[in-house]
């Protein structure tokens, strides 16, 4: 179900169909992984007209909106703002353009801090290729299975990934919970916003204790369930959502692999 | 206290794939100590529209007037404040027990009062009253609210509410989880609550025999859009209309309307079963007339 109104949201999932969205989580993981090294490892400007570029044609194939991808970026404003400036006056350099006591811009700055703004962005804004076009289950599912060789060093890798797939399962759960209580004690005159510091604690405690008594009762009921069905750990257990590793994946992952490999290769 | 809805509209998700329509186009008036019910089946906008009128969300468009107080003005910041609203509807959510916080039975109710600025005077005068009402033990008030029985647990929550004497009172499906007998007591502790407040009551609630037995008003919502608004004696001869919304005619009708298929003349207004039974005891004592004479 949609995220409530007024309420908090949750994830990102965005549900379109696309061929993006119906790759290989895992592909899409690894896809993504070389695709992060490429971004790192690019330093001239004219390369990441190209990184941009295929960026953009990715989200398109991937059907989702310029602007939902941009939107994570906004959150990151002054994280940006502040190392760009940092970059900008602080990079030591030959070619100085303007100086006032420690404050000194010089060419090596603007360049730096421009590479340095462009790659976070590209970073931030398409690393939402990976969250907007695969579930959380699919994620977690296809980290269980990445990481499934770690199994034989005694790695517990189907109980971490148990553990995800809950959290996950229940952050909506939670939330829409959390909304209803605020919701309650809103309608009870309960007011986190105005009031003296006694006041608005005393919401804040009316909302928390039985948000997390109610959370406590559950993980109870879940364990209790989750027991009657036999559960026992991962040994042997078989998966309801096979993951299937199709041509089309390997195709996909090669092609980002190689312009990874370009990426780096072009940083020398 | 008269509540005003003028085209209503509420969406969810944004815009996008995730977009849900939730209320649509709404406009109703309801006047004090009316008692509303309020039904359709799951998903078609009672919740929504509930807090809708409790100020808890927003409305996408349309106008809300809660007497005097605007819910819906066109700034942000003129939206109204919990207290105000606190002072004019009390919200009873589904399983309200899992709202219950405080330390002790008496804290818990005093906390929306304390809200409201009464003093200490005036939250335990109207504590004792409202323990009295609701036929709870004085002892109750120094114990822990989550040491309670479940429908303890559901009648401390809602005297929570019904502490603040709100003019408006909505309920949320407040009858689940409660076994026949508890239903029955909960609604007429409910219902004397209402006749010493004339409060307005709109009550959400699936148990279609339940709200028949109360209700003067009946609303039906299908996909968001208020598909009927009738006294409930005339809704329930909507047959076709309650079918399709998913509403279910209450047993007494369905008793009426059996006989009738069968071939007997009796009157189909029945909304309880003691109203059914009349009415095919009168057919039956007619029938024998006409056999006699």
């Amino acid at each position: 179900m949609a995220a409530k109104k007024g309420g908090i949201r949750f994830g990102s999932y965005y549900p379109v169909d696309s061929f993006v969205h119906r790759l290989d989580p895992r592909a899409k993981i690894l896809a993504m992984l070389a695709f992060m090294v490429g971004i790192f490892m690019v330093n001239k400007f004219s390369v990441f007209a190209v990184v941009y570029l295929a960026g953009f044609v990715m989200l398109k194939t991937a059907r989702i909106p310029l602007s939902k991808a941009l939107r994570s970026v906004r959150g990151l404003v002054i994280l940006l703002l502040f190392t760009s400036l940092i970059n900008m006056f602080f990079t030591p350099g030959e070619q100085v353009l303007w100086e006032a006591g420690l404050l000194r811009l010089t060419v090596e700055g603007l360049e730096r801090s421009g590479l340095m703004l462009l790659r976070l962005v590209a970073l931030v804004s398409f690393s939402g290729l990976l969250t907007f076009t695969t579930t959380p289950i699919e994620l977690s599912d296809a980290l269980e299975s990445l990481l499934s060789p770690l199994r034989r060093f005694g790695v517990p890798v189907h109980e971490f990934a148990m553990m995800m797939t809950i959290a996950l399962r229940f952050i909506p759960v939670l939330l829409e919970e959390a909304d209803k209580i605020v919701k309650a004690q809103r309608s009870r005159g309960g007011d986190f916003r105005s009031g003296s510091l006694r006041r608005r604690l005393n919401s804040i405690i009316a909302v928390v204790v039985p948000l997390l008594y109610n959370a406590l009762k559950r993980a109870d009921d879940l364990a209790i369930a989750m027991e009657a069905r036999a559960y026992v750990g991962g040994e042997g257990r078989v998966s309801l959502r096979e993951l299937r590793w199709r041509a089309m994946d390997t195709l996909a992952l090669a092609v980002m692999l190689i312009f990874a490999v370009c990426l780096c290769v072009s940083h020398f | 206290m008269t509540l005003r809805l003028q085209n209503v509209c509420c969406r969810y998700g944004g815009e996008g794939p995730l977009e849900v329509t939730a209320v649509e186009n709404i406009s109703l008036e309801i006047s004090r100590g009316e008692l509303v019910g309020l039904v359709g089946h799951t998903g078609s906008g009672k919740s929504t529209l509930a807090q809708l009128i409790c100020g808890l969300i927003a409305a996408d468009s349309g106008d809300i007037w809660l007497e005097d107080l605007c819910l819906t003005p066109l700034k942000k910041r003129q939206r109204p404040k919990a207290i105000d609203l606190a002072q004019r509807v009390g919200m009873v959510f589904q399983y309200p027990e899992h709202q219950l916080f405080a330390e002790t039975v008496a804290q818990e109710l005093a906390y929306g009062p304390e809200n409201l600025g009464w003093t200490p005077e005036e939250i335990s005068e109207a504590t004792q009253r409202l323990l009295k009402r609701l036929g709870l033990p004085p002892e109750l008030l120094t114990v822990s609210p989550y040491q309670l029985s479940g429908g303890e647990k559901r009648k401390v929550a809602l005297a929570s509410v019904l502490i603040m004497q709100p003019p408006l009172l909505v309920l949320d499906e407040p009858f689940v989880g409660l076994d026949a007998v508890a239903r029955q007591e909960f609604l007429q502790l409910l219902l004397a609550w209402q006749k010493e407040n004339n409060s307005t009551i709109i009550c959400i609630s699936h148990d279609i025999d339940l709200l028949a037995s109360f209700c003067q008003r009946l609303l039906v919502l299908n996909r968001g859009r208020l598909k009927l608004d009738a006294p409930i004696r005339q809704a329930f001869n909507e047959v076709e209309l309650l079918e399709e919304c998913g509403v279910r005619l209450p047993t007494a009708r369905q008793a009426t309307l059996a006989f009738q298929a069968a071939g007997w003349q009796l009157p189909t207004e029945a909304l309880t079963l003691a109203e059914a039974a009349e009415a095919i005891k009168a057919a039956q004592t007619k029938a024998g007339e006409q056999i006699g004479g």
